[in-house]
């Protein structure tokens, strides 16, 4: 039987594990490749709209799914929100031509005529 | 100035070759972490390589209000969580990682059986598989509180820091932590003459 104090003392002069052979080698190149990937982006990331572009598509590839569902459903609220928008619009009387302004009149007194037709 | 605080300066202002000094410092003692959590080498190595990624991403948040490795071990561990969490597993802390080389690279467990050779090393085996056992069954802060001040050294600052709790929080933690670990661990000590085992 070992006492506690035993143990507790092999836990702490446990040694820390060795890595296997050619461990550091490859994660020292994965990384640097990784790390150097990160450099290049950062550097095209500074310059104009396909940085920017870039910069989206590397935020939307990062491993973080729950940020980019979140971008991604952002993205296509503005999409549909901008396609909505686009209904009728009001456009001033002032700002037709002298064409566009008769034809309208014309329509307008059709429009009523033909309501008091309705309503007669 | 000191030249880990100058490196650390220098790879906040976007110098590669300082931060990759940095990664020189802290992988060996880092790896032996996420192995204490992942349990191999090659989870180990992605977690790492991972959290040296996000480090090299966010180091110009680092204000240098905690030492560097605490801020780093933060992440590491935060990585480990969620690799661990992926897949489905609590986390596992492995003490025995290695056997030893020869019959003198590590101490055995003393008075753990005056009876022959082979018997006493099963015994040590045994007692080793109960421990790991023991520790990879306490709660998740407790876990990690133990084996940061036992395995890693750390003081309880420095893990009160990294787990984000006030030093005392992180004391219970480890009273917890190692009162669990007795109890577990009753049938295999010895208990004549020897008091309760201090957490500090």
């Amino acid at each position: 039987m070992a006492s506690f104090k035993d143990i507790m003392d092999m836990i702490s002069k446990r040694k820390a594990p060795e890595p296997p052979k050619g461990f550091w080698p490859e994660f020292d190149r994965e990384l640097g490749e990784r790390l150097d990937a990160i450099d290049s982006r950062k550097s095209n990331r500074s310059y104009g709209f396909a940085g920017w572009l870039d910069g989206i598509s590397f935020a939307f590839f990062q491993p973080k799914p729950v940020l980019a569902a979140a971008m991604f459903i952002l993205a296509l609220n503005i999409v549909l929100f901008s396609f909505a928008s686009r209904g009728p619009t009001l456009v001033s009387v002032a700002l037709l031509s002298r064409d566009d302004l008769a034809e309208e009149l014309v329509l307008t007194d059709q429009l009523s005529s033909g309501e008091n037709i309705v309503d007669f | 100035m000191d030249p880990e605080l100058l490196l650390i300066e220098r790879a906040r202002n976007g110098e590669r070759a300082a931060f990759d000094s940095l990664v020189d410092m802290y992988k060996g003692k880092a790896f032996a972490l996420a192995y204490n959590f992942t349990g191999n080498a090659e989870d180990a190595k992605d977690v790492l390589q991972e959290a040296f990624v996000k480090a090299y991403l966010n180091i110009g948040k680092f204000r240098g209000g905690s030492a560097f490795y605490t801020w780093f071990y933060r992440i590491l561990l935060n990585q480990c969580k969620d690799v661990l969490r992926k897949k489905q597993a609590r986390i596992r802390v492995l003490v025995e990682v290695r056997e030893p080389a020869d019959e003198d690279d590590e101490a055995p467990v003393e008075a753990v059986d005056n009876g022959p050779g082979p018997r006493k090393a099963l015994l040590n085996k045994e007692i080793r598989e109960k421990v790991d056992e023991a520790i990879n069954r306490l709660p998740e802060k407790q876990k990690i509180t133990f084996v940061l001040r036992h395995m890693h050294g750390m003081k309880l600052g420095e893990i009160a820091d990294m787990i984000k709790c006030s030093e005392s929080t992180a004391k219970v933690h480890l009273f917890r932590a190692t009162k669990n670990l007795q109890k577990a661990l009753s049938p295999y000590i010895k208990t004549e003459g020897g008091g309760e085992y201090g957490v500090i």
